[in-house]
């Protein structure tokens, strides 16, 4: 028998002369495979199986652990157990935390778009600087909620904010809630104009092409697409409100023309400064007013879509944030916090809204919650519930009627946004 | 030495019946030619032990590959499946494009970390990373020789000059880092720990592995530094 090294010697002889290099993958020698190529690296992974048509699923973006969340509506409205059906990890480098932020899904619910804000305060620090500060442009990554696999990703400004499918499917808005952005043009006493106004992303949902990247106004952050996708609004930290004529825009018409600004307040305060700090938006079902939910004032300001003017305004219980408008356009939900809850308000009187109820949330419950959507023909409610923003939240289902709790499941850590998944 | 064994029972079967792939995936697993790119020069064996390792007692970055396929989550739960978890190693250490599934060497290396798996399900493995860089008190520089010996010197070659290392591409441990801490304010410990603890992350860029505190100890870095950074 040969000793080691001969065969070693031999063998790579053998390499050289007759393949030049074994390993070369277009040069390897003819393999029996044991499993077929189907199935090669399969592996021990749980993953959940595939929505299946009809299937109502809610998605859910875990922003401190990477993490997204997938829910099912048939077990958390009956009670929770068992109702997440997975969790997977999001994001391009695999050990740094990236902050999924906010989320859509298409309408073939096969597709998620996750925005990746890269802002996890404390998410890593050394000699070569901080990270999580925000101060790296964000990701919009296309994830096959089939596989969980990310399958595409394209590069936006950064802090990416909302992300909203148009409702005609043919594009992807992205706001950017870049406070660095106002906080250093502040720094050079700059408060308004191109310095301070952060950009609307547009992007193809198929080929993840950015469309079209739109000065919009400073720090956009929520924002709400009219049912025929030709414009949305977005809220603005400087008290504003922007209306923005989307079909103009990807038509490619002059930016100056595209977006209309609207002021909140009778005293508006500054993007470094602001009364209201507008926060999220929620567009009734006929497109014509949108509601900007106020973070710091609990204020829900009307704004004529059409006039492009500001309507009456409401005060609320705590301080606004997401909302939704019922499938039958009847009722207006907002999530509000610090006074943790839900109020509901009737939309169908001539230009008044009625409230009709608010649910207190307990912090056993749902703390903070941050984000509410109408399910189930109008008669329930999904909320997230941020939790403590450091330890996992929670994902609650009510009773759209008494506020019932109807199920309670647990996600990831500082959950934020959710979508809904539905399988045709 | 088995490593080599297989290579040439890989290459002594050519021209014969079809080797069998998780051979080829075994010679695959040692070769930095599973990266296309002309300045990988590491393999999967430089930083994960597949119960073939030699005798020698090494502390590798990563952990190790058998019972690797069977397992619910990798990377300490960052990779969503066994193929990511192979994509970033591939990508951020190698050089390399993301695995083409059903591609020949792809499919080889697969069946050879299916055959040196036989646990189903096998229980995951920890990988804490260490985000936020702090200081680390420096050990016996003694035991901190023997951890560089199992720890660095198979990429890095000798300490301090660099002799013998993987190649030129790989820095000198630690007079390379001494630069970046006098420019960047920072103590040469602390520079040495958040290479060593972030790997090519955070903003740090290069190819050099991250160090999970499961894979190297606090006690052992410590101790990495009282070897290659004494007290004055």
């Amino acid at each position: 028998m040969l000793p080691p090294r001969r065969v070693i010697v031999l063998g790579w002889a053998g390499c050289v002369a007759g393949l030049g290099a074994c390993f070369d993958p277009d040069h390897l020698p003819a393999m029996a495979f044991d499993v077929v190529a189907t199935e090669a690296w399969q592996d021990g992974a749980t993953r959940p199986t595939p929505a299946v048509a009809g299937e109502v699923r809610l998605v859910v973006t875990n922003n401190l652990d990477d993490t997204v969340s997938v829910v099912s509506w048939n077990a958390l409205q009956r009670g929770g157990d068992g109702a997440e059906v997975a969790r997977f990890p999001v994001g391009l480098v695999p050990l740094e935390r990236e902050g999924p932020h906010h989320v859509d899904v298409d309408d073939d619910g096969r597709f998620a778009f996750v925005g990746i804000s890269n802002f996890v305060p404390a998410g890593g620090s050394g000699p070569h600087g901080l990270h999580g500060t925000g101060s790296a442009d964000g990701r919009v990554l296309r994830v096959d909620l089939d596989t969980q696999q990310t399958v595409a990703a394209v590069r936006v400004d950064k802090n990416p904010g909302d992300v909203r499918l148009s409702p005609n499917g043919t594009t992807i808005a992205v706001t950017h809630f870049d406070l660095l952005k106002v906080a250093d043009a502040a720094a050079n006493d700059v408060f308004v104009g191109a310095d301070v106004d952060a950009r609307i992303a547009f992007l193809d949902p198929i080929t993840m092409q950015r469309q079209r990247l739109l000065p919009v106004c400073p720090a956009p952050h929520g924002m709400a697409f009219g049912n025929d996708g030709r414009l949305l609004v977005t809220s603005c930290l400087s008290d504003e409100a922007a209306i923005v004529d989307v079909a103009a825009a990807l038509a490619g018409s002059d930016a100056a023309t595209l977006v209309r600004r609207v002021t909140l307040l009778d005293a508006p305060g500054t993007a470094q400064h602001p009364n209201c700090s507008p926060y999220a938006v929620t567009m009734t079902a006929d497109d014509s007013t949108a509601w900007i939910s106020c973070y710091a004032s609990g204020d829900l300001v009307a704004v004529d879509t059409a006039t492009a003017t500001r309507g009456r305004t409401l005060a609320l219980p705590g301080l606004a944030v997401f909302g939704d408008v019922s499938d039958a356009g009847d009722r207006l939900a907002i999530a509000t916090q610090d006074t943790d809850g839900i109020v509901v308000f009737d939309v169908t009187g001539p230009g008044e809204l009625a409230l009709i109820s608010f649910f207190s949330l307990s912090a056993d419950i749902c703390p903070l919650p941050h984000t509410v959507r109408f399910l189930d023909d109008d008669d329930a409610l999904a909320v997230v519930c941020e939790g403590n923003k450091r330890d996992p939240g929670a994902v609650v289902a009510l009773d759209a009627d008494s506020g019932a709790v109807l199920g309670r499941v647990v996600v990831g850590r500082f959950p934020d946004d959710i979508a809904v998944q539905v399988k045709p | 030495m088995k490593r080599w064994l297989a290579v040439g029972a890989v290459v002594a079967s050519m021209g014969c019946a079809p080797t069998p792939a998780a051979e080829v995936g075994r010679a695959l697993f040692a070769d930095p030619r599973l990266s296309s790119s002309a300045f990988n020069t590491v393999s999967c064996a430089t930083c994960h032990d597949d119960g073939s390792s030699d005798a020698v007692e090494r502390i590798l970055a990563g952990h190790t590959l058998t019972d690797s396929v069977f397992r619910p989550s990798w990377w300490g739960g960052a990779a969503p499946s066994l193929q990511a978890a192979v994509d970033n190693c591939l990508v951020f250490f190698m050089r390399e494009e993301r695995i083409d599934a059903t591609a020949p060497a792809s499919r080889a290396l697969y069946e050879y970390l299916l055959s040196i798996s036989p646990t189903r399900p096998a229980p995951p493995l920890p990988m804490t990373v260490v985000e936020n860089v702090a200081d680390v008190p420096r050990g016996d520089p003694r035991r901190g020789e023997r951890v560089y010996q199992a720890a660095c010197a198979d990429c890095h070659g000798d300490a301090f000059t660099g002799a013998g290392r993987m190649s030129a591409l790989v820095s000198v441990v630690p007079d390379d880092s001494v630069g970046f801490a006098e420019q960047s304010g920072f103590p040469l410990t602390t520079v040495i720990v958040e290479k060593v603890r972030h790997g090519p992350f955070f903003g740090i860029g290069g190819t050099m592995p991250p160090f999970s505190v499961e894979s190297l100890s606090d006690d052992d870095l410590g101790a990495l530094l009282g070897y290659l950074v004494p007290l004055q």
